[in-house]
């Protein structure tokens, strides 16, 4: 009667008597031994149960409740240390090999359970800490034992005090920009501030990128962090070349087999070309790459080709005393850029893919962008308006239906 | 901008479509957001209650796409596409956001002014 199979089935005894029924064997199975709830009439021999090996715990026994007139904070601790030692027998459980999908799954869901009712059990005695005005945790958990159990308890709540069984993480943002990936700990990205201020910091002028940037990136440039301005005008390049030495070797795949290092040797360069392909296309026209490129480049095509390693370099151009990228400044490369965008933004690009969702109608004139306030005109009947124009025109009003704000754009 | 979690929530909130600008296989919304239910809400710089768990744009690059589209630093993000954004991770937030196959993003974004445009509209002149 003082073991855990006394608490167990008082617990149970609610429960519906199928449930009931199943909890008892589960329980024969843990531990080998038959509850005395186990409804056997007395003819009846006990049922052969095949006993889990592997999922058998032992409970401190000073956390087992003596007598029925142990505290309400004794019945939690134990009930806590019990169901830690269950999700530790469910996770090892998990944990074992060869097991068929099914059943694997079913054990982690079991595992993922106990290691939710273990955090409200925590928090339940943790919540009765703070109502019983005990300063350290410490000092009024069972004084007495001090096994591994409360051990692990205790390490939990030297935390934050909270309710919430959602461990808080430090405060953190994140750029939209990068396609979704889960466990996403970049450092290079500036997403993990933990303080307010730096926070704040981050917002300065000088760290938004300027718009030129942002059409470079729509020039599908696969380069993620092509966020250092020098380095990009470069890439391009790069690419264009491996680009014309590739359908170079496609022509004249002889003459470098006799000579030079093996077609196979550049299999992988050209797979990567093919995936470069629209890139150098879409490149070539805006930012007048042909500007950038030189006699000597077609005929550094037709020489034998490089060994690869050099070719991954970059069999720069850069090299050349006079080629344009060492002519070039930043401030040449960005202008064109500008104007690039600026062609961008007024012929039509990004308007008429708004229009085409009726949220608003926008009249373009050229070399500006975005577009200016006045010259939109919206097609929704206005309600009360907020917000005008010099000209009159409704910027921002309030739909009463809705109780929304809407603004023109 | 508190509530009880779970019990409708009242605020004037201001529609937002952001086109997705394409950049080969990645999209770009042109900002940044902050919180969630999974992260510490008493550093959250932008919001007047410390203890609401709210997506916030901790950022929007100037010239992009949200920017475009008028949202601003410090808005609190209410709906994703019509999917409550309340009581969401950070993570969930980001996939939401995020997704591939969408072009355009309709946001509902709260912010202090709307409610005071409002208020000082309704005034009798």
């Amino acid at each position: 009667p003082t073991s855990p199979v006394k608490d167990l089935s008082t617990h149970t005894r609610a429960m519906s008597s199928i449930a009931f029924f199943k909890q008892t064997l589960v329980f024969f199975e843990l531990t080998g031994k038959l509850s005395s709830d186990y409804p056997l009439r007395a003819d009846e021999k006990p049922p052969q149960v095949r006993r889990r090996i592997g999922a058998a715990f032992k409970l401190d026994e000073g956390l087992i409740p003596q007598d029925r007139e142990e505290s309400e904070l004794r019945a939690l601790e134990a009930d806590l240390a019990l169901h830690q030692q269950i999700y530790e027998a469910v996770r090892r459980l998990s944990l074992e090999e060869n097991l068929s999908k099914p059943v694997r799954k079913s054990r982690l869901q079991q595992c993922k359970h106990e290691e939710r009712k273990v955090k409200e059990l925590q928090e339940a005695v943790l919540k009765h800490h703070v109502s019983h005005g005990c300063v350290s945790p410490q000092t009024c958990c069972s004084s007495r034992q001090p096994g591994k159990s409360t051990l692990a308890f205790s390490v939990s709540i030297r935390g934050p005090l909270q309710h919430s069984p959602v461990q808080n993480s430090p405060w953190r943002e994140s750029s939209l920009d990068e396609p979704y990936e889960k466990h996403k700990q970049a450092p290079s990205s500036s997403s993990s501030t933990s303080s307010p201020t730096g926070t704040l910091t981050e917002l300065g002028l000088a760290d938004i990128p300027p718009a030129p940037q942002f059409v470079f990136k729509s020039l599908a440039m696969h380069n993620n962090h092509s966020n250092s301005a020098p380095s990009t005008p470069e890439l391009p390049l790069r690419r264009h070349i491996s680009q014309s030495f590739s359908s170079c070797q496609h022509a004249q795949p002889t003459s470098q087999s006799t000579s030079q290092p093996s077609s196979q040797d550049s299999t992988p360069l050209r797979g990567d070309v093919g995936k470069l392909n629209p890139v150098v296309t879409s490149l070539a026209e805006p930012v007048n790459i042909n500007k950038m490129q030189q006699p000597d480049s077609t005929k550094r095509v037709h020489k034998p080709p490089l060994p690869y390693p050099s070719l991954c370099r970059g069999p720069s151009l850069k090299e050349h005393r006079d080629h344009p990228i060492r002519l070039l400044p930043r401030e040449v490369v960005s202008n064109d850029l500008r104007s690039w965008h600026q062609r961008y933004t007024t012929e039509d690009i990004k308007p008429r893919a708004l229009e085409r969702h009726g949220f608003m109608h926008v009249k373009c004139l050229p070399n500006q962008e975005p577009p200016p306030y006045h010259q939109i005109q919206p097609h929704r009947q206005v309600k009360m308006i907020l917000q005008r124009a010099p000209d009159g025109t409704p910027l921002q009003w309030y739909e009463e239906d809705d109780c929304e704000i809407v603004s023109q754009v | 901008m508190s509530y009880i979690p779970g019990q409708p929530v009242t605020a004037v909130v201001q529609r937002i479509e952001i086109q997705k600008l394409r950049d080969g296989d990645n999209l770009i919304l042109g900002f940044s957001i902050g919180g969630g239910i999974d992260q510490d809400p008493g550093q959250n710089p932008f919001s007047e209650d410390k203890t609401d768990k709210g997506i916030y744009v901790t950022r929007v690059s100037k010239g992009g796409p949200a920017d475009v589209a008028g949202l601003m630093t410090g808005d609190k993000i209410m709906q994703v596409n019509g999917w409550d954004m309340t009581m969401v991770t950070h993570d969930q937030a980001r996939k939401r956001l995020t997704k591939k196959n969408e072009d355009v993003v309709r946001l509902l974004v709260t912010r202090k002014s709307l409610e005071d445009v409002v208020r000082q509209s309704m005034m009798p002149h």
